[in-house]
């Protein structure tokens, strides 16, 4: 199998969580949890391949979602892991699992979606948070203010009308709701002993709301006083994402300039038999085109005329005219 | 317990099925698996006390949905039925059943809702057969067009721009989905033996993808209707290869789930409501030869004694205001003097 470099583009670490967001966790987490090999680029959103953080580029191909938002986006990379071939979580499920599994990845997408989204992008502490650590040090003074300002417009549209309060209300029924089914779950993870992505979904919402401090009280003290959800999301952390993943290697070439690279000279390559023909041809073109102007310029009589002097007239137009003095 | 009528309004029977919408068959189910007495009226959705069909008269309380539309409605009845005490049926669920309801409920709520929404009232055809089964024998004919018609604008404003191959392929995704889970269940029902809400919330759907014109074909196919298109005599002529690929898509497994709750639970027709005679009719219409006046309270008495007393004042007053006002006539008192120079003629000074 030749070897592809993943890169994962995700946002830098903050408040002892890997990542900034909800999302770059969950692809994060995806990553991990399949034992996939892969570098970390640690960006802001606009040097991503497709705009949006996380992006993941599998060499091949770069997914990228149908709907915007960073969470489609996760959403786009766990899929497209899974087609690749490179970290299929789900494979050892059987159709009863899976159907479970598409369930709550519809509830999780109809709720805690929604109250992710809103406390990043409208809650007004949360923005805050979310832009002091994401622009703050990155851009200067007015553009640290302007760019974030014009995202939570984007985003504010994108998102339509959403009511705060029924946000957080469905989020807290449903952390109560996994909790309970996780309780029940004969292993560490949701269905057993191995994880699945119905995992790095959960994981990226739970550590988020857990840890991060763009996440609102409400769902930080929900996750906190669940002790279940609080281990799950510790367990994970603490096991899958103990070493930061190296960041891609460098591309040297074409990037430098052969001087920059240490040569002495340029070095001329030998002429080929073509270069040898083209350059003679261009030669006899110039001498043929050099001889043209030249006998215009001498034979055409318009700058100076040249005709043949008789010998009689020649004699007769030397020195002075005194012959006919009268 | 005081005896209260449960009333349900619903559509009438169509093609089959005991309703015609697949909401109005969810409320339906919910009841009819919580073993509740209940009434049914059979109506169109203006005559229902919330305007949309199902509607429930649980007698103490009309429950009526924050969300427009009829699966919104049939979500707040059985949630209200929970509520009331009259029939819970997830009252037996543990905890990580009850999370697993909710998953699926939501799935169903995002995936099948959509689907149905769009084969009853964007698509052509199964807008047509709705139309047809709903209004074409109620009303006369400009009205049975142009009253359809405008409930549909408002259906299509409601739901929005939905992409039809996308709804049908969620909803195909689902119900293979829910294929597996069921096949999983350790009984008949989704559970196990004894029904649930989310049972309550799938018949809905899946009766009415099986059995109504109104559903799109290939919702009614991934159902299980294939076997009903292809005869036996042309399935066995046909090679192996072909017939997989005509059974592409065929789920026994929903159709017996629905078939089986059919025949268990719909097997009689319930009752229409009681007739209430109290306050329809007058008194005259129900026989009294006179009117019954009853006797006067003490309260009676002395309001129309003060009553009395207020006008005997007011006329007192006008009729003061008008003989002693000098506005209307003069009363002056003639003197005796006066009077006696005043009568005859003027003829004592005559000069």
């Amino acid at each position: 199998m030749t070897e592809r470099n993943i890169v994962l583009y995700k946002w830098p670490g903050h408040a002892g969580l890997p990542s900034l967001t909800a999302a770059s966790l969950q692809a994060e987490a995806a990553l991990r949890l399949a034992k996939v090999q892969f570098f970390c680029q640690e960006c802001s959103s606009s040097s991503t391949p497709t705009g949006v953080i996380p992006a993941l580029d599998l060499g091949s191909e770069v997914p990228a979602a149908s709907e915007a938002g960073d969470l489609a986006a996760a959403r786009a990379i766990i899929a497209a892991l899974a087609a690749s071939g490179a970290g299929d979580l789900d494979a050892w499920l059987a159709p009863p699992q899976r159907a479970e599994l598409l369930a709550f990845a519809t509830l999780l997408q109809a709720k805690l979606d929604t109250a992710t989204h809103y406390t990043t992008w409208i809650e007004k502490r949360g923005f805050g948070e979310f832009r002091k650590a994401a622009y703050g040090s990155q851009l200067p003074f007015p553009l640290s203010y302007i760019v974030p300002w014009s995202q939570r417009n984007e985003m504010a549209k994108l998102l339509g009308a959403i009511d705060g309060f029924k946000a957080y209300q469905g989020a807290v029924e449903v952390l109560s709701a996994v909790a309970d089914r996780l309780r029940a779950s004969p292993g560490r993870f949701f269905f057993g002993d191995r994880p699945s992505s119905l995992d790095a979904l959960l994981f990226g919402h739970l550590a988020f709301y857990r840890h991060s401090p763009v996440a609102a009280p409400v769902l930080r003290d929900k996750v906190g006083r669940l002790p279940v959800l609080a281990s799950y999301v510790d367990g994970i952390l603490e096991d899958f994402f103990a070493t930061a993943m190296p960041p891609p290697p460098m591309d040297d070439a074409g990037s430098w300039s052969d001087a920059a690279q240490g040569a002495s000279s340029a070095p001329k390559p030998p002429p080929t038999v073509e270069d040898v023909r083209m350059w003679r041809g261009s030669q006899y073109w110039l001498a043929g085109a050099a001889a043209a102007v030249g006998g215009y310029v001498l034979l055409g009589g318009h700058y100076f005329s040249i005709t043949t002097l008789d010998d009689d007239e020649g004699e007769g137009m030397d020195d002075d005219d005194d012959d006919d003095v009268q």
